[in-house]
C-alpha cells in the first residue's frame, strides 16, 4: 500500500469511527423504550441528562412546545436602566422557567432588545406567556391618612375645574369596564365629605397581628346628585371609607381618566399615587364600587428583598387561597422598621400597580412575614409564587412571536420526514447501482458516510433537527451524489478515449476536482447566507445543507477516491464496471 | 448503462426559440405578480395567526367554512390540510398600528357608514396579565353620532377587522383593542367550541398555531431580501474571480430566470411564499448555480484546449458533453424531491413543490440560459470592443 493510500485509510477511518462515537448516545437513546428511558431517567438522572445532552435533539417542530419572541419595553426607563435591562430580564425569565419545570428550556438573547424563550413539551402557552410576562413587582406602602387625601380631592377639582369634555378621551388607558360618560353621577357637597370624615368604629381582632378589612363592609348612604361643575374631581366620588375612597363602580373609568391627566398628575404630591384595589366591594345600595387609596411612595418595602413565597389556604376563609411571603434579612429589617414606625396606620399590599389587599399595623413585624390575598386558582396561586420567588421583570415584554406545535405533530413530522427520506435513499442507491453497476455502489457507500459525518457533526455541534432540517438533509442525499456523478462521467470519457483503467480514473478525479470545488463552493455561500439571515427553521436547513456539502465533498474526494484506488491497484480488473 | 454517450444535440442554435419560451413563462408569472400585487406572502411576513384543527373523523369543508363564516371571521381562510380530517386555518394579519387604525377605520365605515368616524389616537400598549390583555394595539375613534354599542364589535369583525374588545369611552368615543397574541389560543378555543357544538360526537385536536407580530414580519421580509441579495452578490464576486464577470452575469440571469418564474408559478396557483419556501427558493439558487458552474467549467477548459472553435461551438460541445452528468444528477435530485413531495407530509408540501419546479427550471436555466447568455454577450460587447481596438 502507498504511503498516500495509508494516509487516506486511516483519514477516512478517523472520521467514521469520529461520527459513529458522536452518534453512539443518538443510537442508545432510540434502541430503549419508552419505559426503559423512563426508568433510566429516574434511576440515574445524572447519566440520562449526559446521554440526552449528547443525542441529537429535536427542534421544537418536532417535539411539540412553545416559542416565544418578547422585546423588552425600555421606554419608560433611565438612560442607565437601559444598559442591562435585557440581561436582568434574562435572568428573572431563567429564574421562572427553571422553577416552572421545563426541560431543556432555551432562554437566549436575539438582537438588542429581543428575547427568545423555548419551552419543548409546554401545552398551555396561555400560562407560559402569563408565567414570563407578568411583571411581579411586589410593594408594601404606607397608606396616607385621610387629611392628606382631602387635601388632594380639593386640589384636583381646582386645577380638573377647566378640563374640556374631550381632552379625557385621549389619555384614556385601556380598561375592561364599560365607562358611562356624562351619566348621572354621584355627588356630594363638600358638607358631606367632612361629614364622612369620621372614625369608623373599629371592629378588628385585637389579637390579631395583621387584619386585613373584609372585602365588603355596610358604607354610609349617600344620594346620587347631578355632577357639579366646580367639583369636576369630588363629584365622581362617593364617599371616605377610612383613609380611603369609594367610587361607584359607574364612575370608575371616568375616574380613571381624570387621574391620568397631566393636570391631575401635576397636582399629585411626588411622594405618593393613586392606586385601586383590584377587587370590587359591594355598595349597601346595590351595585358595586372599587376602593381608591392614596399610598406613599417614600414609605415602603419593596419586593427586591423577597425570599420566598409559597400559596396557601386562607385560615379564615378555607376556601380561598392566599401567598404568604418572606423577606431575606435585609427585608425583615427594613419590614420591621417600616411596621415600628406605622402602628395602627393602615399600609397596602402593592403587586404590579394594584393594591391587593390593606392590612393595618397592630404590632412591629420583627420576622420580614406577610400575605397576598385576593381571588387565586390553584395554578394562579402556583405561578404567582413562582414569579414573585424569582423576582421582578425590570421592563413590560411585548409579545411579538409564538408559534406552538402539538405533539402529535411533531411526532408525525418526524415519521413523514424519515419515511421520505428513506424512499429517497433506496430510490437513489437503486437508480446508482442500476446506472454505474459497481461504481454506483462505491457512490452510494460514499452518500451513506455523508450522512453519517452529517448527523455525527449535528450531534457534535448539538444543533437541533427541525423539519426543514430533515428536508436539508433529504435533498443533501439527491445533490451530494452529484461530485460523484460528476466524477464517474468524466472517467467514462476517458475510457472512450482508450485510456486505461488507472489513467482513466486519475483524469477523471483530477478533472472533476475544480467543478466539485467550484460547484460546491458557490452553493455553500448561499448555504451560510442562509444560515446568517435566517431565523429558527431556515438555520436548521441551512446548517443541515452547509454539512452536508463539505461532508459530500469529503466522501467523493477522498473517500470514495480511495475505495477506486483500493479496487484497482493491482490492476487485475481489466474493465471497469462503471 | 448509459442514458447519453458522446451526444451533438444543437443546444445554441435553438437558444431563440429557449428565450421566447422563457419569456413567456417569466411574462406570465410577472403578470400574475402584478395584478396580485405582489407575491401572496405568509403570516411569515405579514403577520397574522395560522391554527391547524385535526378531527377524529372527516368534516366537510364546506359546513367548517360556514361555521367559520358565521361566527365572523370573515377574512379567514381556511384549506384542507393533507385529508379531509385536518384543517389549516388563517386568520386576519395583525398590523402595524397606523394600518391597524386605518383597517378598523375602514371596517367601521362599513359597518356604520352614517356615523361619520373619525381617528382620535393609535398607540401600541404593553401587556396586562390582570385583565387578560396580551399586548397589542389601541385605538380610539370617535363619531359624529355613535351608532349602538351592540353589534359594533361583530360588525368590525364582519367587516375584516376580528378579535377586538371595545370601549365605550363617552358619548361620541370608543376604544378598540386590537391584541397581537394570545389570540391564536383564543381563536383556536372559540373556533373549537364552536365546530364542537356543531359535531357534538368529534374530537378536535390542536396541532399548532402560529402567531408573528407586524414588527417581525417587516424584519423577516427584510431579512429575506437581504439574504438574497447578500448571496446573488457573494455569487457575483466568487464567479468573476474564478471565471470572467460575463460568465457571473450569464449566472446571474440564470437564477434571476429560475427564482422568479417559481414566485410566478406559486402566484399562479395562488400558493403562499413563507420563510421555508425563502429557503426552498435559496436552495434551488444553490441547485442552479451548481448545474451552471459545472457547464462554465467545462466551457472554460475548452476554452484552452480548443482554441480553434468558434465561441459559439465551442459553448454547444460544452454543454454536450456535461449533459450526462447534467441528466443524472437531476434525475437523482428529482427523485428525492418527489419523495419528499409525496411522502414528506402535509407540513414540508410546498416547500418540496418549489424544490420540484427549481430543479426542473435550474436545469432547464443551466443549459438554455446560461451559456447562451455568454454567446449573447460576447457577440455584442466583447466582439464589438475587439472591432474597435
Amino acid at each position: 500500500m502507498s504511503k498516500s493510500l495509508r494516509y487516506k485509510t486511516i483519514l477516512v477511518l478517523i472520521v467514521s469511527l469520529g461520527a459513529l462515537w458522536f452518534l453512539l448516545p443518538t443510537f442508545r437513546l432510540i434502541m430503549m423504550s419508552e419505559e426503559e428511558r423512563q426508568a433510566m431517567a429516574i434511576e440515574r438522572p445524572e447519566e440520562y441528562d449526559k446521554l440526552e445532552s449528547k443525542a441529537i435533539k429535536r427542534g421544537l417542530d418536532l417535539s411539540g412546545g412553545m416559542h416565544l419572541v418578547l422585546e423588552v419595553d425600555d421606554s419608560k426607563l433611565d438612560e442607565d436602566e437601559r444598559v442591562d435591562v435585557v440581561d436582568r430580564a434574562l435572568e428573572v425569565i431563567r429564574n421562572r422557567v427553571d422553577q416552572f419545570g421545563v426541560t431543556e428550556p432555551v432562554i437566549k438573547r436575539e438582537g438588542s432588545k429581543r428575547i427568545i424563550v423555548q419551552l419543548p413539551g409546554l401545552q398551555d402557552p396561555a400560562r407560559a406567556r402569563r408565567l414570563i410576562g407578568q411583571t411581579a413587582m411586589l410593594e408594601w406602602r404606607l397608606i396616607r391618612q385621610r387629611a392628606v387625601v382631602v387635601d388632594i380631592v380639593k386640589r384636583l377639582d381646582v386645577v380638573l375645574r377647566d378640563t374640556p369634555e374631550d381632552s379625557l378621551a385621549e389619555k384614556q388607558v385601556i380598561e375592561g369596564e364599560t365607562s358611562i360618560g356624562t351619566d348621572p353621577v354621584l355627588d356630594r357637597s363638600e358638607t358631606e365629605i367632612a361629614a364622612a370624615i369620621q372614625d369608623q368604629p373599629d371592629s378588628f381582632a385585637q389579637d390579631s397581628l395583621l387584619f386585613p378589612l373584609p372585602q365588603s363592609e355596610i358604607l354610609p348612604e349617600i344620594p346620587l346628585q347631578e355632577s357639579d361643575r366646580d367639583k369636576p374631581f369630588s363629584s365622581y366620588l362617593m364617599t371616605f371609607y377610612k383613609d380611603w375612597l369609594v367610587v361607584h363602580e359607574k364612575n370608575v373609568p371616568r375616574v380613571r381618566k381624570l387621574l391620568a391627566l397631566e393636570e391631575a398628575q401635576k397636582a399629585i404630591p411626588d411622594d405618593s399615587d393613586f392606586l385601586w384595589l383590584d377587587e370590587w366591594a359591594d355598595l349597601p345600595e346595590g351595585g358595586r364600587g372599587k376602593f381608591l387609596f392614596l399610598v406613599a411612595r417614600d414609605e415602603m418595602v419593596s419586593g427586591k428583598n423577597l425570599q420566598n413565597a409559597t400559596p396557601a389556604s386562607d385560615p379564615n376563609s378555607p376556601n380561598k387561597l392566599l401567598i404568604r411571603f418572606q423577606f431575606n434579612r435585609a427585608g425583615a429589617r427594613e419590614l420591621s422598621r417600616f411596621t415600628g414606625k406605622n402602628i395602627n396606620r393602615f399600609t397596602a399590599i402593592v403587586l404590579d400597580g394594584k393594591i391587593k389587599s390593606y392590612p393595618i399595623i397592630r404590632t412591629k413585624i420583627p420576622d420580614g412575614r406577610g400575605v397576598i390575598e385576593g381571588t387565586f386558582t390553584d395554578t394562579e396561586a402556583k405561578d404567582l409564587s413562582v414569579v414573585l420567588r424569582a423576582g421582578a421583570l425590570p421592563a413590560d415584554l411585548i409579545p411579538r412571536e409564538e408559534r406552538t406545535v402539538g405533539p402529535s405533530l411533531g411526532s408525525d413530522s418526524i415519521m413523514m420526514g424519515l419515511r421520505a427520506a428513506l424512499l429517497g435513499l433506496a430510490l437513489v442507491v437503486l437508480f446508482m447501482v442500476f446506472y454505474y453497476k459497481i461504481s454506483g455502489l462505491i457512490a452510494s457507500l460514499a452518500l451513506i458516510l455523508n450522512l453519517l459525518i452529517l448527523f455525527g457533526l449535528l450531534a457534535y455541534l448539538g444543533a437541533a433537527l427541525t423539519l426543514p432540517g430533515i428536508a436539508g438533509i433529504i435533498l443533501t442525499i439527491g445533490m451530494a451524489i452529484d461530485a460523484n456523478v460528476l466524477i464517474f462521467e468524466r472517467i467514462r470519457e476517458e475510457l472512450r478515449k482508450a485510456k486505461t483503467i488507472r489513467s482513466a480514473i486519475d483524469a477523471g478525479y483530477d478533472k472533476a476536482f475544480t467543478t466539485i470545488v467550484d460547484a460546491n463552493l458557490t452553493t455553500l455561500i448561499t448555504a451560510v447566507v442562509l444560515w446568517q439571515f435566517g431565523t429558527g427553521p431556515i438555520k436548521g436547513f441551512a446548517t443541515t445543507l452547509s454539512i452536508g456539502i463539505l461532508g459530500s465533498m469529503f466522501s467523493a474526494l477522498i473517500f470514495s477516491r480511495l475505495l477506486f484506488d483500493l479496487w484497482t491497484k493491482n490492476g487485475k480488473i481489466k474493465k471497469l464496471s462503471i | 448503462m448509459q442514458f447519453f454517450g458522446e451526444t451533438h444535440i444543437n443546444f445554441v442554435d435553438f437558444r431563440n426559440k429557449a428565450f421566447i419560451l422563457s419569456l413567456v413563462l417569466i411574462l406570465a408569472g410577472l403578470g400574475s405578480l402584478a395584478i396580485k400585487g405582489g407575491p401572496d406572502l405568509s403570516i411569515d411576513f405579514e403577520g397574522g395567526t395560522l391554527v391547524q384543527l385535526r378531527f377524529d373523523k372527516p368534516v366537510p369543508i364546506s359546513t367548517l367554512r360556514t361555521i367559520i363564516e358565521e361566527a365572523g371571521y370573515e377574512k379567514g381562510d381556511i384549506q384542507e390540510f393533507g385529508d379531509p380530517k385536518e384543517f389549516l386555518i388563517t386568520i386576519e394579519k395583525i398590523s402595524e398600528t397606523e394600518i391597524a387604525a386605518e383597517k378598523l377605520l375602514e371596517a367601521l365605515v362599513k359597518t356604520a357608514p352614517d356615523a361619520g368616524w373619525n381617528l382620535v389616537s393609535a398607540k401600541e400598549m404593553p401587556p396586562d396579565f390582570s385583565r387578560d390583555f396580551e399586548g397589542g394595539n389601541l385605538v380610539v375613534v370617535e363619531a359624529a353620532s355613535l351608532p349602538p354599542m351592540d353589534g359594533l364589535k361583530e360588525g368590525v369583525r364582519e367587516n375584516g377587522v376580528g378579535f377586538v374588545e371595545v370601549t365605550k369611552e363617552s358619548e361620541s368615543r370608543v376604544a378598540f383593542s386590537l391584541p397581537y397574541l394570545g389570540i391564536e389560543s383564543k381563536a383556536a378555543q372559540e373556533l373549537k367550541e364552536i365546530v364542537m357544538a356543531q359535531f357534538p360526537d368529534r374530537k378536535i385536536e390542536i396541532r399548532r398555531t402560529e402567531t408573528v407580530g407586524p414588527k417581525i414580519g417587516e424584519e423577516l421580509k427584510n431579512r429575506a431580501w437581504a439574504a438574497i441579495i447578500i448571496s446573488m452578490f457573494g455569487i457575483l464576486v466568487y464567479i468573476s474571480w474564478r471565471f470572467e464577470f460575463k460568465f457571473a452575469i450569464g449566472a446571474i440571469l440564470a437564477l434571476a430566470h429560475d427564482v422568479i418564474i417559481t414566485l410566478g408559478i406559486f402566484s399562479l396557483l395562488g400558493k403562499e411564499i413563507s420563510l421555508v419556501i425563502i429557503a426552498a427558493l435559496l436552495t434551488i439558487v444553490g441547485y442552479s448555480l451548481n448545474d451552471t458552474i459545472v457547464v462554465f467549467d467545462r466551457i472554460r477548459e475548452n476554452f484552452s484546449l480548443r482554441r480553434r472553435e468558434s465561441y459559439d461551438r465551442m459553448i454547444n460541445i460544452s454543454i454536450n458533453e456535461s449533459l450526462g452528468r447534467t441528466i443524472i444528477t437531476s434525475l437523482t435530485t428529482l427523485i428525492v424531491v418527489v419523495s419528499l413531495y409525496f411522502y414528506g407530509g402535509e407540513v414540508i408540501h410546498d416547500f418540496a413543490f418549489a424544490l420540484l419546479v427549481g430543479v426542473v427550471v435550474g436545469t432547464y436555466s443551466s443549459i438554455f440560459v446560461a451559456s447562451p447568455v455568454l454567446i449573447e454577450w460576447q457577440n455584442r460587447f466583447t466582439a464589438r470592443s475587439k472591432t474597435r481596438s
